[in-house]
């Protein structure tokens, strides 16, 4: 009897999530309502704007999820560790940051960043000049600047948490032996708080890689992800098929890198300390 | 508060220590210090005007309960809560704006803190490499260390493939590994099961005698642990001192009757003295005068004037139960027996002192009915005398 409790759920998953995505790989094999065959795939895969959108899709997650963990395990360190007046608002605040939309980030650079922001206003108005003197914000990196002001605290959040479970002793019993703070945070805070930074940085990847608000947002000429093309494919010029080509190479690869995710933070934890060891000593006599 | 000095020369050790004092500079000197957290009405004392000197090679226990000033004492001797008022001091040298890394004292803690992620022999040379040993000593120092404690074939262990008393073993050789002339234990032995805990304490004894030159402060709320390894016990409440001395001295003759409760348990039966000849006196209670040690504080005479009111420290096992036609005998009734393995402890209510129950522990397994009458027969001197008013 218990098991018939497993169907309401399973029936939800099958029809609201499983369901959709095969009927996504199924429209991909059916070019203008035909039977179905490869064609459709060999034209999508085969075309430079695919590979440019793909290339671009990777580098942008990669080199945005690379910024968020060096700012995020910054900003970490500095709101765990380094009491200061306000680090419980701007805890607060980052939280707050998680509960925004994308979008509003990019809509917030616009006014800050822009052609007609009001950094640029403030250098013109010292040093003079009609062109504006910041002008990243329409090209990759005003995507990747975006992205990571958004995604980092996806990162801070994570190692907060594993920060205030690390056992305050530990740290003491490090410092008493010697270790210096940059020591202790070498070689006792961040291993343990290793697999918390790659489950914020996996996160964050997955969340880039499928990033669409920020990237539309930012209008970017030549900046076209993968979420971008299916777009223009499927919306635009009514490419439904293509569109469901790149969206089912966009699903495959962020379940390959959820899958390897898991596969190497297993890895990890089993194999954590298994290596050898750097001071040798000998067996009992 | 008093400064109170070194431990009395009644034991070969304090004896020992005693000699210490006069040619060296103490290991360690608390010097009124105190640590308060909070601001304004919100303000919490944790430790209140504490005084200590610690000899090289001296082991002194802080022994009180949950609460009682211990924990912070030794948290301010490492360096981890800053005093609000005095000073520390480390073989002479102020060390109390020194950050824990700067003062070389070995701590070792209930929790162990080992660090999970490295293996045993990477744990114990940890401090060795904060503090640049050369990477040839290492290893020396590390197997060393391992030695000392009994667990040289586990450094290719993980913490968590040992037992609770092997992490034990290996958060000590940790602190050792750096040779420290001062070392903290902090509960090291609450987080052990009771038979554990026994044979670790013998380790901890083994490993005091051969220590000799390094001066251990052991933090313990059970007075077994106290009794056993120190040679002179801190006795704490409420954020304070109450007593120091030897453990001999506090478990014979108990300065305050905090301490002769908490210090093994005692039965403090309130009395009249009566005639004082030197270090006796006769009390009365209950219709009954007995004779009873009146011993002099080891920081101030204290005037055992007849007729003024004292309590009898008097220790459960030193009661004996015996007939009720015993002339020397006063009536009890038995209010609860309870057997605790090697004795059982009665619960008496004795005629005469309607207000207090009197604890007897009688050897063995004695089965005895609740609400049946028994003579209890005191011992000659009966106890203790201890001032009514500390």
């Amino acid at each position: 009897m218990a098991a018939w409790w497993v169907v309401p759920p399973l029936v939800i998953v099958l029809c609201f999530v499983v369901y959709p995505l095969i009927r996504v790989c199924l429209e991909s094999t059916k070019p203008n309502d035909a039977k179905p065959d490869s064609s459709t795939w060999s034209d999508v895969l085969g075309s430079q704007a695919f590979l440019d959108a793909l290339w671009r899709t990777v580098a942008i997650a990669v080199t945005s999820t690379l910024g968020c963990l060096i700012l995020g395990t910054f900003l970490a360190i500095v709101l765990a560790f380094v009491p200061f007046p306000g680090a419980q608002l701007v805890g607060r605040l980052i939280d707050t940051v998680l509960a925004l939309p994308s979008f509003l980030i990019t809509l917030a650079f616009t006014f800050l960043y822009g052609s007609a922001g009001a950094v640029n206003a403030a250098i013109a108005s010292v040093g003079g000049g009609d062109a504006p003197m910041l002008d990243f914000l329409y090209t990759p990196a005003g995507v990747i600047a975006a992205e990571i002001t958004f995604f980092t605290p996806f990162v801070i959040r994570q190692l907060l948490a594993s920060f205030a479970v690390l056992p305050r002793a530990q740290l003491d019993v490090a410092a008493s032996l010697g270790a210096s703070p940059l020591r202790v945070l070498r070689s006792v805070v961040m291993p343990e708080a290793w697999p918390a930074l790659m489950a914020g940085g996996s996160l964050v990847l997955l969340l880039t890689l499928n990033e669409f608000g920020i990237v539309l947002f930012t209008g970017a000429k030549g900046v076209m992800t993968l979420p971008v093309l299916i777009y223009t494919r499927g919306i635009v010029t009514f490419d439904l098929p293509g569109a469901a080509v790149i969206a089912t190479v966009q699903i495959v690869l962020s379940l390959a890198l959820y899958v390897s995710y898991r596969v190497v933070f297993a890895r990890v934890m089993q194999g954590r300390g298994k290596g050898d060891v750097d001071v040798v000593v000998d067996q009992a006599k | 508060m008093t400064e109170l000095g070194l431990g009395r020369t009644e034991s070969p050790t304090s004896v020992d220590t005693g000699k210490r004092v006069e040619t060296e500079t103490p290991a360690i000197i608390f010097d009124r210090v105190g640590v308060s957290y909070g601001r304004g009405k919100k303000s919490t004392d944790a430790l209140v005007d504490f005084n200590l000197r610690v000899a090289g090679g001296e082991t002194v226990a802080l022994l009180g309960p949950s609460g009682s000033g211990k924990s912070t004492a030794l948290n301010a001797l490492a360096g981890f809560v800053r005093p609000t008022t005095g000073s520390v001091r480390l073989s002479g040298r102020d060390v109390t704006d020194l950050p824990p890394a700067k003062r070389g004292i070995g701590v070792v803690l209930q929790s162990y803190a080992l660090f999970p992620h490295m293996r045993v022999a990477d744990n114990v040379a940890f401090g060795l490499k904060s503090q640049r040993v050369p990477r040839s000593d290492v290893t020396a120092r590390v197997a060393e260390a391992l030695d000392m404690v009994g667990m040289s074939a586990y450094g290719r262990r993980l913490p968590r493939e040992l037992s609770g008393g092997q992490q034990q073993r290996v958060a000590i050789a940790r602190a050792l590994a750096i040779r420290p002339k001062v070392l903290l234990l902090d509960e090291p032995l609450a987080a052990l099961d009771a038979q554990l805990r026994q044979s670790m304490l013998a380790e901890l004894q083994r490993l005091k005698e051969a220590l000799p030159d390094t001066a251990m402060l052991y933090v313990t709320h059970d007075q077994s642990e106290a009794l056993a390894l120190a040679d002179r016990i801190v006795v704490m409440n409420n954020a304070r001192l109450m007593d120091v001395d030897t453990a001999d001295n506090l478990w014979k003759r108990p300065p305050s009757s905090f301490t002769a409760a908490f210090l093994g348990g005692a039965n403090l039966i309130p009395c009249t003295v009566g005639r004082v000849i030197g270090t006796s006196a006769l009390v009365s209670f209950a219709h009954k005068t007995v004779s009873a040690e009146a011993p002099q504080s080891a920081v101030g005479k204290i005037d055992w004037a007849p007729e003024s009111k004292a309590l009898l420290c008097i220790r459960p096992h030193a009661l004996k139960i015996v007939s009720l036609g015993d002339r020397e005998a006063v009536r009890a009734t038995v209010n609860a027996a309870v057997w605790r393995g090697a004795s059982t402890r009665l619960v008496l209510s004795v005629n005469g002192l309607p207000d207090q129950l009197i604890d007897v522990d009688v050897p063995g397994n004695a089965q005895f009915d609740i609400g049946s009458e028994v003579g209890v027969r005191f011992p000659d001197p009966a106890g203790v005398l201890v001032q009514a008013s500390s």
